[in-house]
């Protein structure tokens, strides 16, 4: 079981999303914004976050930077209901930190696939 | 429609309930014949038994009291009545014989016991016969006859009567046992036979019941896709198809006639664009589709989006099923989109709207879904679920292919406030900060709204953000990057808004600047690593255009010039009032530039006729005369503005033609051999407008000059 984070303001997704985890062994703790996982990051232990790309008040983008300054060892997954942002220089330039990009429409099976990599990997490197 | 019972499992039913039923009606006779045959022996069993009794009760009374051996010896002991008793000796000597002959058939096994009564039969009549010839004078004269040693009669007899008993109370007692046994199996051969029986009427009730309902449902749908305009088939387990309504001949026609040629040949020929993954192809070939929506041509070019769902029959070994086609498009869309273009503005909005909604929402439903499926859920909740899930995904192709419908060809236009993408801007342009370089996205002024499409807007200044930091850094700067939006005035009196994305870097070669001036932005600029290609294309799509320019020492400055928001309605009635001084013929497949270019035409006084397709152009340059012709390179399709530009040279010679284009560098060598004028989309609008009017001076006034503007 691994300890993850979920930060969108989406709290419909990030219910049916949570549940799903839940559902495939995953203890997992919802956000609704930036300062809200940065708070919870700092009193708990996390395995791997994912982060919606666009929040008001306080983008994913943002997020994820200060994220992996404070925890570069963490696996995060930003993820964009936004289709054309992929198609822009945001992905590479902004998010290059992120260890994956995903669209919010991804298959389920897929997200577990690259859930369990990076937790794979993140318990390699630890 | 309700799903139509599978096939293998009612002949299974039957099979076995058929088979139930004779094996156990087999028993039950074999075990009636049993029992009866055992009935028939017990009686004539009995009635033997019967026979031994008499005989034996015979054989006593021949023995016993008033019998044999009391006549005997009444005449030892009266000799006066001698002769009397040895008569009724003699002729109880000749019963007992008889007797023992007969009780030798009955009883076989007891051969000792009967020899014994024969012994003390011929005993007592060797006697009798002495006595007969003999007078008996003195007691001792008599001893000798009458010491006759009667015992081994008697047991002989009594084990007669025993072995009787005994042979009686087995036998009758096997065949007891027997008949239990048989009419245990009877009974459940009787109560499993009925059973069966009972069963398979209940199961020919329930069927029949279901199918009651499912012709009632077929009907009930059948009304319904009649209702709604839908087509009905019937695939034959020949491979035919057998339309069950008009709509299906309108809508078909001769695909579904029977000719030699096979169908699916049939419907390739008709359908070129099918693939073998198509659900109409699918349904036809007698394959189970739930619902799914595609968009075919048909033979007279029309584009039709068709709802298919198939079923098989009850007997899928057939191949057959029932085949319903609904054309979506007729009855969503189609009336609304025939006359006005600004209809397919309208949907296009909605279906934006719509997709963006149903994306998400699909997202959030399919991992709900995707969780209870995975849970230990019984009933019929699976099934629920992988058909929810099959309907999400045909919502997802549903939702892709409205949009890609309502917006094809065209742009996604819509009104918005310049303050959300700026807004959105900032919060992405955080992570694109880095320690030295500051990003500072200004607030937009109050009432800035743009028409066009906020997603490329934005992207087009991640793009500019982007290229500014990356400059930046490679200049190994610190710096600042500015984006701020500014009224301006488009062109003469036509508003708009000026994007300004500023940064403290090198700023650009003077080549980059000097190349931007005259065309849009060269290979080199976009090798340079500025994507302005990009950003070019958004503005100009929008009816803008973007200039270059370094700040005096202090960087490089991109600004996005666009038209401030105008209304979606095309200008019929202002040009309807018009008077039209000239006629022009604009062909573009971007509403947004025919109708910038309609509105600065209209400001003149000059009536425009627009065109979003080549095909639609040139058959208006046949039914129409103009003035001028101005079209776009690229139309989206395999006919450009070379075609045009031929056609009008063809059918109108003295007409001027104008291509008006993004890339005015390649249309230069594309029409090298065409007597055209070339110009940018952009920052050359005002040029082509003067020079459009210049050429329109040379003309003579229309005799109609009430010919007014019209979309096509």
């Amino acid at each position: 079981m691994a300890r993850l984070l979920l930060c969108d303001d989406d709290p419909m997704y990030s219910l049916a999303l949570s549940a799903l985890l839940g559902d495939w062994g995953h203890s997992v703790k919802t956000t609704e914004t930036a300062q809200e996982a940065l708070d919870h990051l700092a009193s708990h232990t996390v395995d791997l976050a994912i982060l919606d790309v666009v929040m008001p008040g306080g983008g994913g983008v943002s997020l994820l930077h200060q994220i992996k300054d404070l925890y570069p060892n963490l696996p995060t997954i930003v993820c964009t209901g936004r289709d054309f942002l992929f198609e822009t220089p945001l992905m590479e330039i902004g998010m290059e930190k992120a260890d994956e990009k995903i669209k919010k429409t991804i298959d389920p099976a897929d997200l577990l696939a690259v859930i369990n990599r990076l937790l794979k990997q993140a318990k390699k490197v630890g | 429609m309700m799903a139509a019972p599978t096939g293998r499992k009612p002949t299974y039913v039957w099979g076995v309930g058929l088979l139930w039923i004779s094996v156990f009606t087999c028993i039950l006779f074999f075990t009636g014949f049993t029992a009866l045959n055992i009935l028939h022996r017990q009686q004539a069993f009995q009635q033997k038994i019967v026979q031994a009794d008499i005989i034996l009760v015979r054989l006593n009374n021949q023995l016993g009291y008033g019998g044999f051996i009391h006549n005997f010896k009444n005449a030892v002991l009266r000799p006066d009545e001698k002769d009397r008793y040895l008569d009724a000796f003699g002729q109880n000597a000749l019963a007992i014989k008889a007797l023992i002959e007969q009780t030798e058939q009955h009883f076989p096994d007891l051969t000792n016991e009967i020899k014994n009564l024969g012994e003390t039969l011929n005993e007592y009549t060797e006697n009798a016969e002495f006595l007969r010839q003999t007078e008996l004078r003195q007691p001792l004269d008599i001893d000798p006859i009458v010491r006759v040693n009667d015992d081994f009669a008697v047991q002989a007899l009594l084990n007669l009567l025993q072995s009787n008993r005994d042979q009686m109370t087995e036998t009758l007692s096997q065949m007891e046992s027997r008949k239990i046994v048989l009419s245990v199996g009877a009974a459940i051969s009787f109560i499993s036979a009925i059973t069966a029986t009972a069963g398979l009427l209940i199961y020919a009730r329930n069927r029949s019941r279901i199918f009651r309902a499912a012709v009632e449902e077929n009907r009930r749908t059948s009304e319904m896709i009649e209702d709604v305009g839908g087509a009905i088939f019937k695939l034959g387990s020949d491979g035919e198809v057998e339309v069950t309504n008009r709509k299906g001949r309108a809508m078909f026609g001769a695909l579904i006639e029977r000719q030699s040629v096979p169908l699916v040949d049939r419907m390739l020929e008709t359908f070129p664009e099918i693939a073998l993954d198509d659900p109409l192809l699918r349904a036809f070939l007698g394959r189970k589709v739930d619902s799914e929506i595609s968009l075919y041509t048909f033979p007279d070019q029309s584009q039709r989006y068709l709802r298919i769902f198939s079923a098989p029959l009850s007997n899928q070994n057939q191949g057959g099923a029932v085949i319903e086609i609904t054309d979506v498009t007729q009855n969503m869309v189609a009336e609304k989109l025939e006359d006005q273009n600004r209809n397919i503005l309208v949907l296009g909005q909605v279906a934006r709207s719509v997709v963006h909604d149903v994306r998400n929402v699909n997202a959030t439903l399919r991992f709900t879904l995707e969780r209870l499926k995975g849970q230990d859920l019984g009933g019929s909740t699976p099934a629920l679920i992988t058909n929810a899930l099959s309907a999400l995904s045909v919502s997802d192709k549903l939702a892709k292919r409205l949009l890609d419908f309502a917006t094809a060809g065209r742009d996604e236009v819509t009104n918005f406030e310049a303050s959300d993408v700026l807004t959105m801007l900032r919060s992405l342009s955080d992570g694109i900060a880095q320690d030295q370089i500051l990003i500072d996205v200004r607030k937009a002024p109050a009432g800035a709204r743009l028409t066009g499409s906020p997603n490329a807007v934005l992207a087009a200044l991640i793009n500019l953000v982007v290229n500014a930091r990356n400059a930046l850094v490679a200049a190994g700067q610190d710096g600042q990057i500015t984006v701020h939006l500014d009224s301006e005035e488009l062109h003469p009196s036509i508003p708009g808004w000026v994007f300004r994305v500023t940064d403290t870097g090198p700023g650009f070669p003077q080549e980059i600047i000097a190349g931007s001036r005259s065309s849009a932005p060269t290979r080199s600029a976009e090798g340079y690593g500025l994507g302005l290609s990009i950003v070019h294309s958004v503005a100009v799509d929008m009816g803008g255009y973007v200039q270059l320019s370094n700040r005096a020492g202090r960087g490089a400055e991109v600004s996005i010039h666009l038209p401030a928001h105008h209304s979606a309605e095309p200008l019929m009635q202002t040009a309807q009032t018009l008077h039209a001084s000239a006629r022009v013929l604009l062909v573009d497949d971007s509403m947004m530039v025919t109708r910038l270019l309609e509105r600065q035409f209209a400001k003149i006084g000059i009536a425009t006729h627009q065109s979003h397709s080549a095909k639609a152009a040139l058959l208006s340059l046949q039914t129409h005369q103009y003035d001028l012709v101005i079209t776009d390179y690229d139309l989206g399709e395999e006919q450009s503005g070379k075609d045009i530009a031929a056609a009008t040279h063809e059918l109108q010679p003295d007409v001027p033609v104008i291509v008006f284009t993004k890339t005015p560098e390649w249309a230069t060598e594309a029409f090298a051999h065409l007597n055209v004028e070339i110009f940018g989309k952009g920052n050359q609008t005002e040029t082509l407008i003067s020079r459009a009017k210049s050429l329109l001076a040379r003309s003579p006034e229309p005799a109609d000059a009430a010919f007014s503007t019209k979309n096509q």
